[in-house]
């Protein structure tokens, strides 16, 4: 309940989805090679519920994973400065472990079939 | 007479074939973005107008192979062509167990980068019929490095035998190379997903790697033994 309640206090001050897209493309260079990857939270969002409606959950589950993994993302974001690609699709594989192991297996291997 | 060692490397030849993975790792791929995207009944559609094209490309590559023969080599392949074959055939089994298959608990495949990257792409791009069918092609298209040779050894034996059974044995051949992506439907159609495949498949690997050089192998010697020592 408690931590409900901090998603709740730490989603009202959280600025708008376009601002939140322009940080987290801003957080998203990769420091090495300093170009900017083209990502959104919205992508995101839209990555995860594709996968999840490929292994046959329902909308409804897939919003509500989607929801949770969103939350727990955006608060992820606000404690870095500055992160990769390989760090993001980490930290969302974790996420999504925790909530259904397949569809983070097939998260995790969406692009290692051929 | 019926040439019966011919139909056994038809059967071979075409066993091998379907062992290889690119055109149902295709099919895979796109269940998974179809069914991300569009009701159960399109990606029932795609999914067979996948199948359907890749058949096509298939039966096409082995009649235009039978031409070829027929054309330059007077209806069989000479001994020296058949050398050549055993020694690429040898080189594949070498290839599939050695870098057929990239490392790690994937089923990703030695495939050139933007060729993989191009299919990957356009399954993604997937949404019509034509696309599917064309997709299909492209994915055995993309295979042909290493089934070119089978094909070939296919098409010589098929015009070894009577007239009346060679469109009968080609359609045997397509039949057997597509059961991997036929299965793969019924499976997917009767409740697996595509997660529980797909891990089967990575499983599985091991076997598939070690069964598909075997393979090459035992039909280098099947050829050695009937085609070039006993004729």
């Amino acid at each position: 309940m408690r931590e409900k309640n901090q998603y709740k206090a730490k989603k009202q001050k959280s600025s708008s989805s376009s601002e939140k897209t322009e940080e987290l493309r801003r957080k998203m260079k990769e420091a090495m090679r300093g170009r900017e990857l083209d990502l959104s939270l919205g992508q995101i969002s839209q990555r995860i519920m594709r996968e999840a409606r490929a292994i046959g959950l329902t909308l409804g589950e897939s919003e509500i994973i989607e929801q949770k993994v969103r939350q727990e993302l955006e608060l992820w974001l606000e404690t870095k400065d500055l992160i990769t690609q390989d760090d993001l699709d980490r930290f969302l594989i974790k996420v999504l472990r925790k909530y259904h192991t397949d569809l983070a297996y097939a998260y995790e291997n969406s692009d290692k079939i051929i | 007479m019926i040439d019966w060692p011919a139909i056994g490397i038809i059967i071979l030849t075409a066993a091998i074939h379907a062992g290889l993975q690119l055109g149902t790792g295709t099919l895979l791929m796109l269940y998974k973005e179809s069914l991300g995207k569009h009701i159960k009944r399109r990606t029932k559609l795609l999914a067979g107008n996948y199948i359907v094209g890749s058949e096509v490309l298939t039966a096409l590559a082995v009649g235009a192979s039978c031409f070829v023969i027929l054309a330059t080599n007077n209806k069989s392949l000479n001994l020296a062509s058949m050398f050549v074959s055993l020694g690429i055939l040898v080189a594949l089994a070498i290839c599939m167990w050695g870098f057929y298959y990239k490392v790690g608990r994937s089923t990703e495949l030695w495939l050139p980068k933007i060729v993989a990257k191009y299919i990957r792409r356009r399954v993604k791009r997937t949404e019509s019929k034509t696309e599917a069918f064309s997709l299909g092609m492209l994915a055995s298209f993309a295979e042909m490095p290493f089934s070119l040779v089978l094909v070939v050894l296919a098409a010589n034996s098929i015009l070894a035998l009577p007239k009346t059974v060679q469109l009968a044995m080609v359609a045997l051949y397509v039949l057997v190379v597509h059961l991997p992506q036929n299965i793969l439907r019924l499976r997917i159609r009767h409740g697996q997903t595509v997660v529980e495949v797909q891990k089967w498949r990575v499983e599985n690997k091991i076997f598939f790697k070690t069964m598909s050089g075997v393979g090459f192998l035992v039909l280098a010697g099947f050829i050695l033994a009937f085609k070039v020592i006993g004729s």
